[in-house]
Parts: structure tokens; C-alpha cells; sequence
């Protein structure tokens, strides 16, 4: 079951510029089985979900990414409503009385003209980030990265022993689905997302999504 | 006709032998008179040391900065870097004043990455340097739609897929 | 030695008792450009802006220029202003001229601060200016100094 677990949408994601219809057609086109709703600091609202989901006939999954003092982190299974800045030990506090779910999110980003390769980042460095000891995976496929990054987050996943997720991090139409989590079983619910999640039931994949 | 204010800023990167990088910012107007400095360690980019002084008129509102800058200690110069500082120094119990600079500063040592990788290609003409800032995009993908000499209909766009 | 330097100079002048007129110069190892822009006081709008580059990176970046008429009409204080000028001016056009923008709006009421500190002290050289500031932000709730 192949899901895009990563994706901004507007009006909800300020920077977004990705429509819901638009996006449940680009869904259908490319052939996904599920997405999940990541935005920036805001959670779906349950019912809004649910009528999008079934509107659009696709499997429509809530997730949320907070920005923290270490970086951005795509949380499942996490539904309280934070609008400021958490420190990455606090949310993992918040998250674990939940008993949800935390994913590095795109954590060896770069900039616009370099990234970690000009830094001569190594991956025993790279492993040494804070944030590694407070997540449960790291998104290892992630559109907005050059292969370089998201092999070193897939090195680092390695290393550390966690599970590697994938998410296209879309913002706009042509970028949705060109990472996604490919789950073994299929997912109904948010409660059999998160099962899955913490089963290591899965693995990412690249896709094409030009044609 | 005489200004009624000037306002001159000055941020600085400077290597050091330790292989760390500190960044001086400088402000001075008609009001305000105020520095920070960083010391931020290649290769994670990360603020080691923040020091800041602010002087002349400061609002009373306006927090210590000596000890508010060290809030952004710790913190690592990349991705989501202005919702982090505007997370932690701005806000209305915050200083708008040390946000800017933090994220000035932040945004200077990016373009001191950034010079070498510019200089690099400035001697390539014509064609050459069109293939030049092509390539530039298919390993940089934040580039694209970043400004006008990215976006769709850019003539350095021609020729590539609009998602990679 | 010094790697990377950059610099930003912004004055504000006041063409007449509505408008607040910026020059607003930023220049770097890479980077040389400029900004005029008038903006209405009282609302913070945009009425005018022309801006030049000087230094740039590639052929294109001078397209730029035209894409600075879509600030007209923004408001430098209504909320997420920083944000419609990184995304309107920054993203279709050139951050550098965005960056620009936005410094001449975080002078916008350091500038009004100013004038009026030195009409005040023109008949009151002893002004206690600490307690001038002061009571001058508390009589305007809608500034951001910065």
C-alpha cells in the first residue's frame, strides 16, 4: 500500500500552494493508495478529513509537522493543537503520553546552492544530531532533497538502527507522491497507521511521477 | 532633502583556524547601536556561542540581550532556521531586533558557501554557462521556483522537467 | 582574512506629512542592489517602489525588476507582511530585493521615532530621551520596533 506520507496543502500550510481538488486528482492519477495531511504546526480536523477522504474516494491519513529547536519532525497519532516552538525533548514528552508517532523530517536539508556535501559532512557526524535520540524513524525519501541528502539521512538510518520513512514534503501538484511509504498491509484508520508505523511494517520507494 | 534616519548594518564572516566560523553583525542608527556574535562549527553549522550587546536607546521592554541571546545556543544554522529563532527570540516578550540579526547572520554564512560555489561559474559564457546553471538546478532542487531566473518559464528552466 | 561581507544602509526621508520615502542599499561579495519606496504612514502601504540591480548572479535576475510593482499595495503592518513580500517579491522576483524591503519595514517606525525625537528636542534640548521613547510607544500601540 503505497502512501505519501508527507504533504502540505493550502490554505492550512501558508507556504503551500496545493489545492485539495487538485490534489485528490493528482492522487488518483498517479495511482496512490493513501496520503497523509502533514501541516506546518496544524492538525486536521477529524470530520474535515473524513469528508475530504470520502469525496474524494482516497484514503486521506492525519499527521502534523512541528518545527523544534533541532529541526522539523512529522508527528502521527498526536492531535493536541501547539502553535509555538517546542524544544524537541518537550514534544517527544507530549508525543509519548499520546503513544504516538515521530519522524525526523528532511534532516539533512540543505541550502539552495550547497548542501551537506560541500559541508564534508560524514556520516559518523551526521549521526551525533540531537535530534536522532528523540524520533522513532527518519524520512530517508524526501522530495525537496538531492539524492546526496537523503542517502546520507538513509546512512544515518542505518547506523542508528531506526526505520526510514518516505514523504514527497509536496507543496505543489507535480511534486506529490515522488517519495512514498510502501506499508505491507493495507491501512484502514489512523489507529492501524500508527500500528503499522511502530511495527516497522514497511519500506520507501522513488517514484516517477513526470509521466 | 536631509534623512531624518539612517540606519547602517554590517555582518561579517570570518574563518577561523579552529575550523569554526564567527560571524560579527553590527547595527547603528539615529537610536539604536547593537552587536551580536556567533561562533557556529562546520560541518552541522551549529551556534556554539551567541554573545550580543545592545546600547544607545533601548526600549525598556526589550529583554537583557546578553543573556536572551544565549536562547540560540545549540541551535544549527539550516532547514526551518527562521520559524526557530522567531520561535524562540521574537514574539511580543521577544526582541524582533536579535531575531533579525540571528537570522542575518545565518543567512551570511550561507552566502559564504554560496561565493565560491557563484565564483566558480563566472568565467563560463554563452552555452557553457547556460549548461552551467542548468546542472545547478538538477543538484540543487531547492533552486527551482526559488526567484525569477528559476521559475517555469526561465530560460535557464527550458529543457528541464519541472520536477525532478 | 573576512570571507563574506554585507552591508545595508536605509535611510528614510518624509516628502510630506502622509508619506515616509526609504532608499534602502544592500551590497555584499555577491550581491549589489537598491530600493526607493514610499509608503503611506498610516497604514503602512506601499504606494511606490523602483528598484535597480547592480550585481547579480545570472542574465535573468534582472527580470526581477518589473516583479517589484507587485508590491505596491502591500501594507508593511498588516500581519504576515514579511511572509506576502518574501513570497510575492522573494520568490517571483529576487530575494535580495525582498530582504531589502522588508529592512526598510522594520525602520518604518524607528524612522517616525527619530523625527520625532529631534523635532522634540529642537525645543527641548534636555529631553529626557530614554522616557521620550517610551512614552512615545506607549501612545502609538501599533508600532514594531525592530
Amino acid at each position: 500500500m503505497r502512501i505519501d506520507l508527507h504533504i502540505h496543502t493550502a490554505p492550512r500550510s501558508a507556504c503551500s500552494h496545493l489545492g485539495l481538488s487538485e490534489l485528490i486528482q493528482r492522487v488518483k492519477q498517479i495511482k496512490l493508495d493513501g496520503i497523509c495531511l502533514t501541516e506546518h504546526h496544524v492538525v486536521w480536523d477529524r470530520g474535515d478529513a473524513a469528508k475530504l477522504a470520502e469525496e474524494g474516494e482516497i484514503k486521506v491519513f492525519r499527521g502534523n509537522e512541528f518545527t523544534t529547536n533541532q529541526g522539523d519532525v512529522l508527528v502521527f497519532g498526536f492531535d493536541k493543537d501547539i502553535k509555538e516552538l517546542l524544544t524537541i525533548q518537550e514534544l517527544r514528552e507530549e508525543v509519548k503520553k499520546a503513544d504516538g508517532f515521530m519522524i525526523a523530517a528532511h534532516p539533512f536539508r540543505g541550502f539552495k546552492t550547497f548542501g551537506i556535501n560541500q559541508l564534508q559532512m560524514t556520516v559518523e557526524q551526521a549521526c551525533r544530531r540531537k535530534v536522532f535520540d528523540f524520533v522513532d524513524a527518519i524520512e530517508i525519501g524526501n522530495g525537496k532533497l538531492s539524492d546526496d541528502e537523503n542517502d546520507m539521512a538513509r546512512k544515518v538510518a542505518e547506523t542508528l538502527g531506526l526505520p526510514g520513512t518516505g514523504g514527497s514534503d509536496a507543496h505543489r501538484i507535480d511534486e506529490v507522491g515522488k517519495w512514498v511509504t510502501v506499508f505491507e498491509n493495507d491501512i484502514h484508520n489512523e489507529q492501524e497507521l500508527l500500528e503499522e508505523l511502530k511495527a516497522v511494517r514497511f519500506s520507501v520507494s522513488k517514484t516517477d511521477t513526470n509521466g | 532633502m536631509t534623512v531624518r534616519f539612517l540606519r547602517n548594518k554590517v555582518v561579517e564572516v570570518e574563518p577561523q583556524p579552529d575550523g569554526s566560523l564567527v560571524v560579527s553583525w553590527r547595527l547603528t542608527d539615529d537610536l539604536l547601536k547593537a552587536e551580536v556574535n556567533l561562533k557556529v562549527q562546520p560541518p552541522d553549522l551549529e551556534i556554539v556561542e551567541a554573545e550580543a550587546k545592545l546600547a544607545r536607546l533601548v526600549p525598556h521592554a526589550w529583554p537583557s540581550a546578553s543573556e536572551f541571546i544565549k536562547k540560540v545556543e545549540g541551535v544549527r544554522i539550516g532547514s526551518g532556521l527562521r520559524k526557530i529563532v522567531q520561535g524562540m527570540l521574537g514574539g511580543p516578550k521577544g526582541c524582533a531586533l536579535l531575531a533579525h540579526a540571528v537570522l542575518e547572520s545565518g543567512n551570511a554564512i550561507i552566502l559564504n558557501f554560496t561565493r565560491p560555489v557563484v565564483q566558480s561559474g563566472e568565467k563560463l559564457e554563452g552555452d557553457e554557462m547556460l549548461e552551467n546553471l542548468k546542472e545547478m538546478v538538477k543538484t540543487n532542487p531547492r533552486l527551482l521556483r526559488s526567484c525569477v531566473a528559476f521559475q517555469d518559464d526561465s530560460p535557464i528552466m527550458q529543457g528541464l522537467d519541472s520536477c525532478f | 582574512m573576512i570571507t563574506l561581507s554585507r552591508s545595508h544602509v536605509i535611510s528614510a526621508e518624509f516628502p510630506d506629512e502622509q508619506t515616509i520615502r526609504f532608499n534602502g542599499i544592500q551590497d555584499d561579495h555577491i550581491y549589489s542592489m537598491e530600493i526607493t519606496m514610499d509608503v503611506r504612514i498610516a497604514d503602512g502601504e506601499i504606494l511606490a517602489i523602483e528598484g535597480i540591480m547592480k550585481r547579480y548572479t545570472n542574465f535573468v535576475c534582472p527580470q526581477a525588476e518589473p516583479v517589484l510593482q507587485a508590491a505596491v499595495g502591500m501594507s508593511l503592518r498588516e500581519e504576515g507582511w514579511e511572509r506576502r513580500v518574501m513570497k510575492e517579491i522573494g520568490r517571483k522576483g529576487c530575494e535580495h530585493f525582498a530582504e531589502i524591503i522588508m529592512e526598510c519595514g522594520h525602520c518604518l517606525d524607528q524612522a517616525r521615532l527619530s523625527r520625532a525625537m529631534w523635532e522634540s528636542l529642537q525645543n527641548d534640548p534636555g529631553l529626557d530621551q530614554e522616557q521620550f521613547i517610551q512614552t512615545w510607544i506607549d501612545g502609538h500601540p501599533e508600532i514594531q520596533l525592530s
